[in-house]
């Protein structure tokens, strides 16, 4: 196909040159590739678990305590709590469901009864044992949100740091770790981005191209839809369809990223649109064109298999802007509070969490440093695609 | 080129049409308008009330779910939100309207009861005595004796309950004393159905008709149709007040405009010089380490989105006690007026300009790279140029050729764009900008609009600055040919 055409190569070898933007697209794409599995990287659950020579994978499964020969058949939330550290101990600890289920340290009402000897138990946990929404109410640092990674002096009396615990960059106001949370929340981000410019540049493509190449009233007709749809300001609609979808029963976290997505692509295609429409509108008067209509070809065979082909330049040019202008969008409404929910990780809610709370760099300083990096690398690779594949840069 | 134009301008028509029915649509499909927040609002107030009568009465903690908003208050909030005529009036008001508003509803005078009502911004006294309803104008022109009216004793009765500063003669009954002079306004009943919504139990909206009596005014059709408050619509440029402020949508956006023009045209001139600059600098050296470095530079300020610069410049520079150091006041555009007001010439000088820097900076930084990269590709590309080098071969000096002869043709894309930004900069608000330091610009305005629900508010700004957008985009157009007669509008024909 003439998408690997000679010229294609050709620009393709001009953008590795680009010192810069290429070795920004190798970081972009290793930081993407660490990040993917994020629930290896940072969770709250051991990777391996191997008790009494069985082996157990709580990342990929979730067992229940009959599973690891307990009596219950309830499944085991939190791998650190006191009950489950009581359970491998080797406790038959007399139970009520409910308290299972509540994950609280129980007051045993009838005296343990020491079933065997402790278990052999073998653990390997990832990275940082906390993923972005876990949250101990039985840990040492329970009901003390905002904590610093470092530890501090206060009173003459040595609080203990979140380091020590395992949060390596302190945690935030809900007592959630601030690591994890950035590191979802980037993956989140650059999928987000990743996902809106690919659907949005199909949109703009699509009604661009129908614009430009008939012309016309259609023309006349979509310019005045767009400049219409484009005036009314993105957070209202957001606001509105978020309120409205609200009020049909609660979302799911992953529903609610979706309907984020879908609104956002509402408004998202009309840069690319504007491009497309340029270009057919330019090449629908060109002599292929007019050759390829002259031998009878339909309509979608030309603006498909003549005219796009021709017209690639600013879908390429586009798209690493396209991502960065995503990211970009999900931060700002998360940044207002109407973005994702709260669970969901997301770097603008972090943001406004760092505004909140002026004292707590340790919440800021990350977060700026991780979206600024991420906006930047996208900013490199857009440079360099841009000075490859526009003829106006020579 | 003038028909051009012309056709320009008429397109812009069926887009605010558009923007109008869009909205409108939106605001009759989405729950949670106007009308609820301000009923909620009300309830609760009352709920607020009745708890805290309740923890001393104890007796009426039932009344809290039982509470219900008065029929005549819910009509009056009706009336000012607009919201008392059929969905199709309601529309077309937005476009364009004519009718004669009522002064009053006569459910709301009630028998022989007198009120006093503001209409079209004027005092009016309204009283109901059996079928005849009397209105009076307090109107300012006290020397104008024809204006005065005299009046019964029962009637200066109520109308001195109304305004006690008026006072009657016994004898004559007419007015002695007061701020201005009563005058008769002849006035006429006439019967309007109106939409209305009732609750049921379960709290379910029923729309009912309902019909009631309406006082207008006395008008000739040919008065009615020359006075210019009969006449409603955006397209008349009637923006109708503000919810929430309870002032003329187009007095607030006039009293925000200074704070955005102000950031905007600082960062305008700033922008356009130092790209200017950088931008010439940048092809003379073309290629040199300064170029890729400056190229980078503008690259990771175009990569920083500005409102997360803010917040970061505002904790980590800011006022707090835990910022590193104290570079930038927190908020607002200079010191609260008790220390402002107390400093030197020099001294509000310096704290104007203090409050500037950290939001100037934040919306500045991405708008470099755009700019600079233009005006060094287009000196770039006049560098080759036949004329360039005949005046480099006659021996003229590098930095002259550059001057006289490049920079001259080299400026044309840039000065083209120049009117159009210069207009939008002066209304440019930058919503997250403005409201992480706290400025109380038109973003902020549309912002605060939008999430209180002031549907006026709202829709007078979106309307307003979509119409300096397409105006602003006509004249960048415009500009093109101006400067450049080889560009001809009548291309896409073809």
């Amino acid at each position: 196909m003439s998408l690997f055409s000679p010229e294609f190569k050709k620009r393709c070898q001009k953008f590795r040159r680009n010192r810069k933007s290429f070795f920004s697209l190798v970081f972009l794409l290793a930081l993407f590739l660490l990040t993917l599995p994020a629930e290896l990287l940072c969770n709250d659950k051991p990777l391996i678990l191997r008790i009494d020579g069985e082996w157990f994978f709580p990342v990929f499964k979730t067992y229940t305590y009959s599973d690891m020969g307990g009596e219950h058949d309830a499944p085991i939330l939190s791998y650190r709590s006191p009950l489950f550290k009581a359970f491998l101990a080797g406790e038959s600890v007399a139970v009520d469901m409910a308290a299972i289920y509540r994950d609280e340290a129980l007051t045993v009402e009838e005296p343990a009864i020491p079933r065997a000897a402790a278990r052999k138990v073998w653990t390997l946990y990832p990275l940082v044992r906390h993923s972005y929404k876990s949250y101990y109410e039985s840990e040492i640092l329970p009901r003390q949100t905002l904590v610093c990674p470092a530890s501090q002096v206060a009173d003459g009396q040595r609080v203990p740091g979140a380091r020590e615990e395992g949060h390596y960059l302190g945690t935030d106001k809900h007592g959630k770790d601030v690591l994890a949370r950035l590191i979802y929340g980037f993956r989140l981000s650059l999928l987000f981005g990743l996902a809106l410019a690919l659907t949005s540049t199909l949109i703009g493509c699509i009604l661009g191209a129908i614009q430009g190449y008939f012309g016309g009233i259609v023309d006349l007709l979509g310019q005045r839809a767009t400049e219409i749809w484009g005036s009314i300001p993105q957070l209202m609609l957001m606001m509105m369809l978020s309120d409205f979808l609200s009020r049909q029963g609660h979302l799911s976290e992953g529903q609610h990223v979706m309907m984020l997505f879908l609104i956002l692509n509402l408004t998202s295609w009309m840069g690319m649109a504007a491009h497309m429409r340029a270009m057919f509108l330019r090449a629908r008067n060109l002599d292929y064109v007019k050759a390829a209509k002259s031998l009878g070809a339909s309509n979608r065979r030309i603006m498909i298999t003549h005219i796009l082909p021709n017209s690639l330049t600013p879908i390429v040019t586009f798209l690493p802007f396209a991502v960065s202008g995503g990211i970009m969008a999900l931060v700002g409404l998360d940044f207002l509070g109407f973005g994702l929910n709260y669970p969901t990780p997301s770097l603008g809610e972090m943001l406004a969490q760092g505004q909140d709370n002026i004292e707590a760099w340790w919440v800021i300083v990350p977060t700026f440093a991780t979206l600024s990096t991420l906006l930047i690398l996208l900013t490199f690779v857009g440079d360099g695609v841009r000075n490859a594949f526009d003829p106006r840069f020579k | 080129m003038w028909s051009y134009i012309l056709k320009r301008l008429l397109m812009m028509i069926p887009t605010g049409i558009g923007i109008i029915t869009v909205f409108f649509i939106f605001s009759e499909i989405v729950p949670g308008g106007p009308l609820d927040q301000v009923e909620s609002l009300i309830m609760d107030e009352a709920r607020k009330a009745a708890e805290s009568g309740a923890s001393f009465g104890g007796a009426n903690s039932q009344a809290g779910a039982m509470m219900a908003i008065d029929p005549q208050i819910r009509l009056q909030i009706k009336r000012k939100l607009g919201l008392n005529h059929n969905a199709l009036e309601r529309y077309l008001r937005m476009l364009l309207w004519f009718s004669p508003d009522s002064m009053i509803s006569s459910q709301e005078i009630g028998n022989r009861e007198a009120r006093k009502v503001s209409f079209r911004g004027q005092k009016l006294m309204v009283y109901r005595e059996d079928d005849a309803y009397h209105v009076y104008e307090n109107s300012l022109s006290i020397d104008d004796r024809d204006g005065e009216v005299s009046f019964d004793a029962e009637t200066q009765l109520f109308i001195s309950t109304l305004d006690p500063s008026l006072r009657f003669s016994p004898e004559s009954g007419q007015q002695v004393d007061g701020t201005g002079a009563l005058t008769k306004v002849p006035a006429k009943v006439e019967t309007e159905s109106f939409d209305e919504v009732s609750y049921s139990e379960s709290g379910v909206r029923i729309p009912i008709k309902e019909e009631r009596e309406e006082v207008y005014p006395v008008q000739t059709a040919w008065e009615a149709f020359t006075d210019w408050d009969n006449w409603h619509g955006y397209f008349l440029l009637k923006f109708p007040n503000s919810i929430t402020k309870n002032k003329k949508s187009y007095e607030l956006i006039a009293e925000r405009l200074p704070v955005s023009m102000r950031l905007g045209i600082i960062s305008f001139f700033l922008t356009y010089t130092s790209c200017l600059l950088l931008g010439i600098a940048k092809a003379v050296r073309n290629g040199t380490r300064f170029d890729t470095v400056t190229s980078l530079l503008v690259l990771i300020g175009y990569g920083i989105p500005g409102f997360v610069l803010a917040v970061l410049l505002i904790t980590m520079f800011g006022p707090s006690g835990d910022a590193v150091v104290h570079l930038f006041p927190l908020r607002g555009l200079h010191s609260p007026p008790e220390i402002y007001n107390a400093l030197g010439p020099m001294a509000k000088l310096w704290d104007n300009i203090h409050h500037l820097i950290a939001p100037i900076i934040c919306l500045t930084i991405g708008s470099f790279a755009g700019l600079t990269m233009l005006t060094k590709n287009s000196v770039l590309e006049q560098f080759d140029q036949l004329y360039a080098v005949a005046a480099r071969a006659r021996g003229l000096s590098q930095r002259r050729v550059l001057f006289k002869h490049i920079l001259r043709n080299s400026l044309i894309p840039l000065v083209t764009g120049f009117p159009a930004r210069f207009v939008m900069m002066f209304f440019a608000g930058s919503l997250l900008i403005e409201k992480i330091f706290s400025l109380d610009g038109i973003g902020l305005l549309g912002y605060t609009a939008l999430v209180e629900r002031d549907y006026p508010l709202m829709v007078s700004n979106l309307f307003v600055f979509t119409y300096i957008g397409l105006i602003c985009r006509l004249l960048s157009d415009i500009g093109y040919v101006v400067v450049d007669p080889r560009i001809s509008f009548e291309e896409h024909r073809s």
